[in-house]
């Protein structure tokens, strides 16, 4: 800390700093004010010139107009300067300034530090396996730059590349650091004070209301809704039902949970249903969706932690699911549920009335007719299946009064949420206790991972009738309508506006099978990286190292298991670090040197510019009780290294005589 | 007049090392004699660390825990890095051209590394701050040089010498001291009345050497030890033949005495400072002088070897009542 001199800041430095805060900021730039972005850049190039062109540095006045200027843009365009937008736009635009005012090493000490923070401010808009490579490649350039601060002599190509590998080393000789830091670092649940609202974007999924319009939309999303590893088989494609909201209320346009928003049904401990087949047991590992509903198999047979289930087999979590989370589940495809109460009878039957008329009355004229659950729920299913009803993702808007009069009626052409809806309906003007379940279907192996992947366009509404002798029994109008449905995914760039759609059919040619494994193997690795990097939480560390074995139970075993773990390592680098230099192909070399050696613990240094002889002779001068073996061990040294002597014996002699050497 | 070196400026802890560790004399540098400890910079780098594991536990996010780690792991291995950029280099000193009291003194020190890592912003400090920095190349011999300005005639000790280094991220300082036991000698400032010295009375004939000078060549005579290397006959010499100097005749008035007893009246180091001068301006001229201390006499000569014969004489000159 003290006797540091200044030196003056060496022009490749600072093109290094420049390269690294733009490289820091400009993934910012799309989501911070465009005048902020504008003030970096200007400030920037501005510094870039003042290098180049040898222009004055600031005075002190326009250095604080500047500041001014960065603070007001920032409360301008952000209204506030606190919180973790502003907080980031301030902290650019202040960089920024900075730039212009650094004149001295601290200064530039400091930008650094800024740079490093400003990396980790990325990391909460997005812990992408892209994100977090592109942001190693900008820590590498920006430990670059503090190396390129510390180098005394700069300039050249030779020196760029040298002060990159220096960077890549202290990078790759840090790694195993951090595993151990990462993996053994003590983690606490929830955060330490509350800043997460505006972590939550807006996510597309299922929720809690079933609209007209509302699945389809979500049909064009191939965003990811979760990822399921089967431990065993995998259920066959039909069977791939998650299960999500169940919707027993309408409006006749809208269906609902209850009028409430709340499930009706009432939370129960246990699954209420008898299995009659083997389970499934598998992983779900599912994206942050802003709901509480976790998906399963229908149905599920266990409760993960902090969730509970419904009386209509819904798992809700307790909190929002902001997080990705994963959970183990255990689902029966067969089944035979329990009772129906009078109360549930009754809300499974419940119809707006004087709406929809022409449905109401065909549901009632089905009862008359043929007053068989079994019988009325095939009329209908035919009904589907036989007159002219297209499945397509844009079905035309029915804004009328009585839409299921007009699909059923007229348009015909419609999504599973049309289905679905317009099967319940039939089925309560018939008088069969009738429900909606939305959810996924289907999901798409990924070969490579041996893991299904279930998209929001996976996304189906489906129906469940109340049948004496089964309890509650799924229905799939769509099936009935477009069996593909549950036997392929949506293929979105072939269902044009309005037509009927088209599913996903394996693409042919080389191209197409060559497309097809690099978009698996990368959902593969981001699905790993989510499995392994960042759904490694207090609950996880938990688990993986009492898995261990190791005894590591509480935080404290955590703290010194760490310091075991970083001590060792520090002791195995400096070993590998400090001794790797000195040791010689040269089997010769390495004699001798291990002979210096000998003689450097008793403070006896061959210096540099001594050959053997002159060194032995120093050293029987001042050791002469040493004479014997010195005189031996140099004349087989001379011998091997110069005279070519008949190298076998002559290295064994040298070696033996070394060994025996005790000075 | 030697000087010590003043440990004045340095701590408690310091001076604590220094009586420790150091020894004078050739020093090769290895871990019990290098001493690590963050820089300013460290601290900051600590402090921006905290900041953001704080961030990475508020935000329970995963990839900041990351970069966090990856940096402590790296702050963890620069200890290494540092240490590693001055072990086992080998400093001893280097000669030393002597100087004029007020201009600096170049100590050069010679630091061999004697294995196959360059090291990088290898700095030098002297005991009164004055520093200097270098690369040092793989498998080489360097020589640093340090200027340390001077005051004082006399024998200019370097004293201890801080080597230190800050490479590669500069948030650790190693560190060690050497005492490589160099010195320099600092004549007098050359000042005083811009007049000639009075030519020597009795110089001329009782000399018997009077046709030395530079002017017309009159012949050989055998080579005496302070003749200036201008006047050898250096083709004789490529001959094998015997070192002849050339005898030149020179006017009688330019051979010269600087006599400290002329300087009566003033004190030593003016006096000195005088003689040093006019050893100077007589080289300059071409004459031949001698120099009459109280205790030393050297006698008249000239050339570069007689000059600095003269110029320490001066220097280490020391005034017993």
């Amino acid at each position: 800390m003290k006797k540091r001199q200044s030196y003056p800041i060496a022009n490749s430095t600072l093109m290094w700093l420049f390269a690294a805060l733009l490289m820091a900021v400009m993934p910012h730039a799309p989501r911070l004010p465009l005048l902020v972005t504008a003030l970096f850049l200007v400030f920037l190039s501005w510094r870039y010139m003042m290098v180049i062109y040898r222009w004055q540095p600031l005075s002190k006045i326009s250095r604080f107009a500047l500041t001014s200027l960065g603070l007001a843009v920032v409360y301008i365009t952000q209204g506030t300067l606190i919180g973790r937008d502003a907080g980031i736009s301030l902290l650019i635009a202040m960089l920024g300034v900075k730039l212009l005012e650094m004149s001295n090493e601290r200064d530039v000490y400091i930008t650094i530090m800024i740079a490093y923070f400003l990396v980790i401010t990325h990391f909460l808009y997005s812990q992408s396996l892209l994100t977090a490579g592109y942001m190693f490649v900008v820590v590498v350039v920006i430990t670059t730059t503090l190396i390129d601060l510390n180098r005394h002599e700069h300039g050249g190509a030779a020196q760029i590349k040298s002060n990159l590998q220096a960077a890549g080393w202290l990078m790759l000789q840090a790694a195993p650091f951090m595993l151990f830091l990462f993996i053994l670092f003590p983690r606490i649940g929830g955060p330490i004070w509350g800043l997460h609202d505006e972590t939550r974007g807006g996510t597309t999924g299922l929720s809690e209301e079933m609209s007209p319009g509302m699945i389809s939309n979500l049909s064009g999303s191939d965003e990811v809704a979760f990822r399921v590893k089967f431990d065993a088989e995998l259920p066959p494609n039909p069977q791939r039902y998650w299960r999500g909201p169940v919707l027993w209320h309408t409006d006749g346009q809208r269906w609902k949970a209850s009028i409430s928003g709340q499930p009706p049904a009432g939370r129960s401990s246990l699954p209420d249903f008898e299995p009659l087949g083997a389970p499934f047991k598998y992983t779900v590992t599912m994206e942050p969706s802003n709901q509480r509903w976790l998906f399963a198999l229908d149905l599920p047979g266990v409760i993960p932690q902090e969730s509970a289930l419904t009386k209509d087999f819904q798992l809700q979590t307790v909190k929002p699911i902001t997080q990705r989370v994963r959970y183990d589940m255990v689902s029966f495809t067969e089944y035979r549920t329990g009772k129906i109460s009078l109360l549930e009878r009754q809300r499974a039957l419940q119809l707006p009335a004087g709406v929809n008329p022409e449905t109401q009355r065909l549901g009632r004229r089905w009862r008359a007719e043929l007053n068989n659950e079994a019988a009325i729920i095939d009329a209908a299913l035919r009904m589907y299946a036989t007159e002219e009803f297209i499945y397509t993702l844009s079905p035309p808007l029915l804004l009328t009064a009585d839409p299921m009069d007009k699909f059923l009626f007229d348009t015909r052409r419609g999504f599973c949420e049309h289905y679905s809806s317009s099967f319940v309906t039939l089925m309560r003007a018939a008088g069969v206790p009738a429900r909606v379940v939305t959810g996924y279907q289907g999901g798409e192996l990924n070969p490579v991972g041996d893991y299904l992947i279930i998209r929001q366009k996976d996304a189906h509404a489906w129906a469940e009738v109340w049948l004496d002798e089964f309890g509650w029994v799924r229905v799939d109008p769509t099936a009935a309508v477009a069996p593909e449905r549950v036997e392929l995914s949506i293929n979105n760039a072939l269902s044009r506006q309005g037509e009927a759609v088209t599913f996903d059919l394996p693409i042919g040619g080389k191209l197409g099978e060559l497309v097809r494994k690099f978009r698996f193997g990368w959902d593969s690795m981001n699905n790993g990286w989510n499995q392994w990097v960042l759904n490694y939480n207090e609950a996880q560390q938990r688990s993986f190292l009492s898995n261990l074995g190791l005894g590591i139970e509480s935080w404290k075993d955590m703290v010194i298991a760490l310091a075991i773990a970083l001590f060792s390592l520090l002791g195995m680098f400096g070993a590998f670090i400090l001794l790797r230099n000195y040791q010689s192909p040269d089997p010769i070399v390495r004699l001798w040197k291990a002979y210096c050696r000998k003689l450097s613990r008793k403070g006896v240094w061959r210096r540099p510019s001594e050959g053997p002889r002159a060194f032995s002779e120093r050293v029987v001068t001042m050791h002469p009780e040493w004479a014997g073996d010195v005189n031996q061990i140099t004349q087989l040294y001379i011998d091997i290294r110069y005279a070519n002597a008949a190298r076998q014996e002559s290295v064994r002699a040298l070696r033996n005589a070394i060994n025996r050497f005790k000075p | 007049m030697s000087q010590q070196p003043s440990a004045g400026r340095s701590g408690a802890f310091e001076r604590f090392l220094k009586r420790r560790y150091v020894k004078p004399g050739e020093a090769r540098l290895h871990r019990r004699k290098i001493f690590i400890l963050p820089t300013y910079y460290g601290l900051v780098f600590g402090a921006t660390l905290f900041i953001m594991l704080l961030g990475a536990l508020n935000y329970n996010n995963n990839l900041a825990f990351m970069l966090t780690f990856l940096l402590g792991g790296v702050a963890l291995i620069a200890t290494y890095h540092t240490y590693r950029n001055i072990n086992r280099l080998l400093l001893r000193a280097g000669r030393c051209n002597p100087t004029f009291a007020g201009q600096p003194a170049h100590f050069r020190l010679i630091v061999d590394n004697l294995n196959g890592n360059p090291r990088y912003a290898v700095e030098l400090i002297a005991n009164d701050g004055s520093g200097t920095r270098a690369d040092i190349p793989a498998n080489s011999l360097t020589a640093l040089e340090l200027a340390v300005p001077t005051t004082r005639r006399g024998r200019h000790a370097l004293g201890l010498v801080t080597i230190q280094t800050s490479y590669p991220i500069g948030v650790y300082r190693a560190w060690s001291y050497v005492d490589p036991q160099a010195s320099c000698i600092v004549y007098p400032r050359p000042e005083g009345l811009d007049r000639a010295p009075p030519p020597s009375q009795s110089v001329g004939a009782e000399q018997g050497n009077q046709h030395h000078g530079t002017d017309d060549f009159i012949g050989f005579r055998d080579y005496a030890s302070g003749d200036s290397p201008r006047h050898i006959h250096w083709k004789a010499v490529a001959r094998g033949q015997p070192i002849m100097t050339k005898q030149f005749s020179r006017p009688e008035s330019q051979e010269l005495w600087l006599d400290w007893d002329m300087l009566q009246g003033t004190d030593t180091e003016s006096r000195l400072s005088q003689l040093c001068k006019w050893v100077l301006d007589a080289e300059d001229a071409g004459c031949r002088y001698g120099l009459r201390l109280p205790k030393q006499v050297i006698e008249q000569g000239n050339g570069e070897d007689h000059k600095h014969r003269c110029l320490e004489a001066l220097a280490l000159f020391e005034d017993v009542p």
